[in-house]
């Protein structure tokens, strides 16, 4: 069954002088429920603004995006979760008010709050940040606050904007470790925006590499890696063989001449 | 529970020598002492009383020009426990003041965030805005003094006139930075127009609003002063031209002490609202020198 369907998406945005830039055109793909899907690609390929199509903080140009609620219809009007490049916490609430923002928001009582907050901070490993300030966190455990807050109110779908790009690399690694174990956990359907090849291959059922000019699917790559996964099966053959191959297919999509811009 | 040393145990070299951070200077001693304008300001303001004083002997200067120091602290005192003066002119000036900002806070952080969330308005808006304020204000008491009579009312306005700008920008700016990923969070946790201006866009104002604040309740403090000596039957700026006329020069001096204070209090009471409305700020941490 799958959780999200995206039919013939293109997306044009108005540039500069009068100019129209085409930034998708006709993308189709089909996530399955539970799925790990990776949007992969070298920058301006549009893999962000697929996401944020996804995530209904952009409106196609043509085409739709359907979100399959199953046999649980109540989802339908719940939020999905969203997790940003940067935190995107508010400093002015602690770590457990800013869990507990979608919450509020949905009207929940403070005590099931609380509950709920302490379950999400455990999930994430911060158990014991709950009243610290954003500012006294690192870059790291902030982002991990970001996931809890984006995991609270139990979306179907979890969409994930470059979150680990501003980590330096061993955070990335353990963050990456603990990603797969929360998504182990919880199964939640996760749509994943990076251009690190290995992230994508660590995390990924299913990678969906992006061309450029315009954006479009290049190809789409099943990762069969057994799961959980771990930083030491990155050095195994299997891993590699899949890393050169896209990094091979990144070049020659960064390489394809530039198709003109349609016009206005 | 037996007491033990609490303090870690400093770190020590492979030699077992003892490392510790080089002592701090002088300088820096001097500069993390958080008493020190404790100490400097008194020595500086006693400097100051001196130099006055032994002016005014040295050049036997005219009481009616600059009376000695202990002249103007005795007419403060007097002036200070006067009931007729608390009741009449610092009590007038303060309520223009607070009448004229609370006026300010209504239209500048009103029009700042309307100006700060539509550039459409913004656009419309600016040029007539930007007019207001290039026009040298106090030009306009007399026309206020004409419409509004010499009571409190045209002070009001000129208070509430000077202090709407720094709030305008200040709001208008803030409102701005907002980060768009904060929007998109939003948007994502389908907010409507209200929670997202209270949970998201008016708490991150609130810091740039606090600023203007700063600025304003100086600015209403001169317009309201200024208001009562161009044309007014009570209050400071009153005062200090009565004083003038009647050649009460120590008193005169005496008011001026009471124009600072009464400054200086209404700052004192932004800054501490700062700590109270905005606790999580950088401003507001405690600074961590090195």
């Amino acid at each position: 069954m799958s959780a999200i369907k995206v039919e013939g998406v293109s997306k044009v945005f108005a540039g500069a002088g009068g100019q129209s830039m085409l930034a998708l055109s006709d993308v189709s793909l089909d996530i399955a429920d539970g799925e790990f899907v990776v949007l992969l690609g070298p920058s301006g390929c549009g893999k962000t603004t697929l996401l944020r199509i996804i995530g209904q903080l952009e409106s196609p140009t043509v085409g739709r995006v359907r979100l399959d609620h199953g046999d649980r219809p109540e989802r339908a009007d719940r939020p999905l979760g969203f997790v940003f490049q940067e935190a995107t916490l508010m400093p002015w609430r602690t770590t457990g008010a800013n869990v507990a923002l979608p919450l509020e928001m949905a009207g929940m009582g403070r005590r099931e709050r609380t509950e709920k907050v302490r379950e999400m901070l455990t999930l994430v490993g911060l158990p014991e940040a709950e009243n610290k300030l954003p500012h006294q966190l690192s870059g790291g455990m902030r982002q991990r606050v970001s996931i809890a807050r984006a995991l609270a109110h139990d979306p179907q779908v979890l969409l994930m904007d470059e979150p680990f790009g501003a980590l330096d690399a061993q955070t990335r690694d353990m963050m990456n470790v603990e990603l797969q174990r929360i998504w182990l956990e919880n199964r939640k359907t996760v749509v994943f925006v990076t251009h690190s090849v290995s992230e994508a291959v660590f995390l990924a059922d299913r990678i969906v590499m992006l061309g450029t000019k315009p954006g479009h699917i290049h190809s789409i790559t099943e990762v069969t890696l057994p799961r959980p996964r771990t930083i030491d099966m990155t050095e195994s053959a299997e891993f590699r063989h899949l890393t050169a191959e896209l990094r091979r297919q990144i070049g020659e999509v960064q390489d394809t001449e530039a198709r003109p811009a349609v016009s206005a | 529970m037996t007491t033990t040393d609490q303090r870690p145990s400093a770190p020590t070299s492979p030699s077992g020598q003892l490392l510790r951070p080089p002592p701090p200077t002088w300088s820096q001693r001097l500069r993390n002492n958080r008493w020190l304008s404790f100490y400097t300001s008194p020595l500086l303001i006693a400097l100051f009383l001196l130099a006055w004083k032994l002016y005014v002997e040295i050049t036997d200067l005219s009481r009616f020009v600059l009376p000695p120091p202990e002249a103007v602290f005795s007419s403060f005192i007097e002036q200070i426990t006067d009931p007729f003066v608390w009741q009449t002119h610092i009590w007038t000036t303060f309520y223009e003041v607070m009448m004229g900002l609370a006026l300010a806070i209504v239209l500048g952080v009103g029009l700042g965030l309307l100006i700060g969330k539509s550039p459409l308005f913004d656009r419309i808006a600016r040029p007539f805005i930007v007019g207001t304020q290039v026009v040298p204000k106090v030009a306009l008491v007399p026309l206020f003094i004409l419409w509004l009579g010499f009571g409190p009312s045209s002070k009001v306005v000129m208070a509430a006139l000077l202090a709407f700008f720094p709030l305008l920008i200040n709001t208008s700016f803030g409102i701005r930075s907002v980060p768009g990923s904060m929007h998109d969070l939003m948007t994502t946790l389908k907010a409507s127009r209200w929670e997202r201006f209270w949970r998201a866009d008016l708490p991150y104002t609130m810091p740039f609003i606090l600023a203007g604040m700063e600025l304003a309740v100086v600015q209403a403090t001169i317009g309201a002063i200024v208001g009562e000596y161009l044309g007014g039957d009570k209050g400071l700026g009153r005062y200090a031209v009565n004083l003038q006329n009647g050649l009460q020069v120590d008193k005169l001096f005496g008011a001026i002490l009471i124009m600072a204070l009464f400054g200086f209090t209404l700052y004192s009471i932004v800054t501490g609202a700062r700590r109270l409305l905005i606790p999580w700020h950088e401003s507001v941490q405690p600074r961590r020198t090195p």
